[in-house]
């Protein structure tokens, strides 16, 4: 397997302390990939130090055969890793296709063949592109950040619980669409608390477990291990 | 509890049995946090009157509602974010003498009988919800999903009658959940809790909730057991999609 990403012994978290201790992960290009675990494990502060958004105190994280350990979001961005938080994730004032275009800025020249594709991989969002954003609902306004973060053609996208709150009908909806969207040849790797309803969708998944790597395998595997059902994916 | 005909929620009429858990779900943007927010007190309805055993409480403050018995919680938690994660939950207990300055001065003893007191019942709190360990740091560093059950934590610091539960699910750990829905269980059967919960986990509903009420825009679209719910086609339309139908 040919790792697009790849993550060794990471010590991360805010200032001084360290949340993650010495993680490591892969996933490989177009590869779906869930992050499960208790709440406080580390999962979303995975995802933020991936994106430069946190303290790297060891190890490393490299892209593609580059290292990115200590790069700021920006340049993560050219590397080809888009990123969507779980809260706070659009401009809610503006419409849905000015949002889009917001995610194009970091680009050069034209963009319309990644706005086809996005409205062709969110087709409900078509009629509602001169909708202001924050006026959607909360399964639209996910789609609206996975597309925005898509203007950049990422090879490989984070989603930090982009299921939370919604409904069983969304749900379903976002992790189809990210099927879709790994069809297009983007790696995603993303955090869930609906763990088996992910694992039942993604490739290989990772446990934390208190900021450590706990388990690992294969989506198949960690859903047959009863002992990790009981333990992280409520039974 | 009653309501009478919400304009602001569109005649939106139901009751809540006292000792019940009922579940109030439907699609994002239904109306029912706004059902929250009216019950609690942040929210005034625009027509309409909400009944509280017998009582008419639509004019009532929201400091007022909850001396009645009736709290909540947040969907986006609402946490003192520069306290202490065991400060929040001390918070909440009402009527605390150390709260007078007199009181403070003249019986000491009496306001820190009442704090070891109220400490103790914090840290039971956290030692249930799994919290222990991070009692001292700063609830605004904590991470998303631990402010959620800090949330849920705030309302079993008091003996409230009606606790109203906003998606006490989203973002917590599903092995923690089947946890905290025993506890909530427990309060309903021991204490006499009557709970009302918006949810979209439709097992925690499955399992915890007689009878659901399904909103949509603004209205109830059908009130019953689960089975009932779950299998009213409007509802499958609206809410749960086409693949719960399989499974229903």
């Amino acid at each position: 397997m040919t790792a697009l990403l790849s993550i060794r012994d990471l010590r991360a978290g805010y200032g001084d302390a360290d949340i993650l201790f010495d993680v490591s992960m892969v996933v490989a290009s177009r590869e779906i990939v869930v992050i499960v675990g208790p709440n406080g494990a580390g999962k979303s502060t995975a995802m933020k130090s991936i994106f430069g958004l946190l303290d790297i105190h060891a190890g490393s994280i490299a892209v593609g055969g580059t290292d990115i350990t200590g790069w700021a979001p920006n340049q993560i961005v050219k590397a080809g890793v888009c990123y969507v938080p779980q809260v706070q994730n659009i401009f809610s004032e503006m419409t849905v296709h000015e949002n889009f275009e917001m995610g194009a800025f970091l680009r050069k020249g034209d963009y319309s063949a990644a706005l086809d594709r996005v409205y062709q991989l969110f087709p409900d969002l078509k009629a509602k592109r001169k909708a202001v954003a924050g006026s959607l609902s909360g399964g639209q306004r996910q789609m609206v950040a996975m597309g925005r973060a898509l203007m950049l053609d990422p090879q490989l996208l984070l989603l930090d619980e982009p299921t939370a709150g919604l409904s069983p009908k969304y749900m379903e909806q976002i992790f189809q669409i990210s099927r879709n969207v790994r069809d297009t040849g983007v790696a995603i790797l993303l955090v869930e608390q609906h763990a088996k309803q992910a694992l039942a969708f993604a490739d290989r998944g990772y446990v934390l477990a208190a900021g450590r790597n706990r388990h690992e395998g294969t989506a198949p595997a960690l859903l047959a291990d009863r002992n990790i059902a009981e333990m992280f994916l409520g039974g | 509890m009653e309501f009478g005909s919400f304009r602001a929620v569109r005649e939106c009429s139901f009751s809540v049995t006292k000792g019940s858990i009922t579940g109030l779900v439907g699609p994002n943007g239904a109306g029912k946090t706004t059902v929250f927010n009216m019950i609690a007190g942040a929210l005034r309805p625009s027509g309409g009157r909400i009944l509280y055993r017998g009582e008419d409480i639509t004019g009532l403050s929201p400091d007022r509602r909850f001396h009645k018995g009736i709290v909540r919680t947040f969907q986006i938690p609402h946490e003192f974010q520069h306290l202490s994660v065991l400060e929040n939950l001390m918070m909440v207990a009402p009527a605390q003498p150390g709260e007078s300055l007199l009181r403070n001065w003249f019986s000491p003893s009496l306001v820190g009988r009442a704090e070891t007191q109220i400490s103790r019942r914090a840290w039971e709190v956290l030692e249930f919800l799994e919290l222990t360990h991070i009692a001292d740091q700063r609830a605004g560093r904590i991470s998303g999903g631990q402010k959620k059950l800090l949330e849920l934590g705030r309302t079993m610091m008091t003996d409230a009658e009606l606790v109203l539960l906003d998606e006490p699910a989203a973002g917590v750990n599903r092995t923690l959940l089947r946890k905290l829905e025993e506890k909530i269980e427990h309060l309903n059967r021991e204490n006499g809790y009557t709970f009302i919960l918006i949810e979209h986990d439709m097992e925690m509903i499955e399992r915890l909730c007689d009878p659901v009420i399904c909103m949509a825009e603004g209205r109830v679209l059908i009130e019953g057991d689960f089975q009932t719910v779950r299998s009213d086609p409007h509802v499958l339309e609206a809410y749960l999609g086409q693949t719960q139908e399989g499974a229903a």
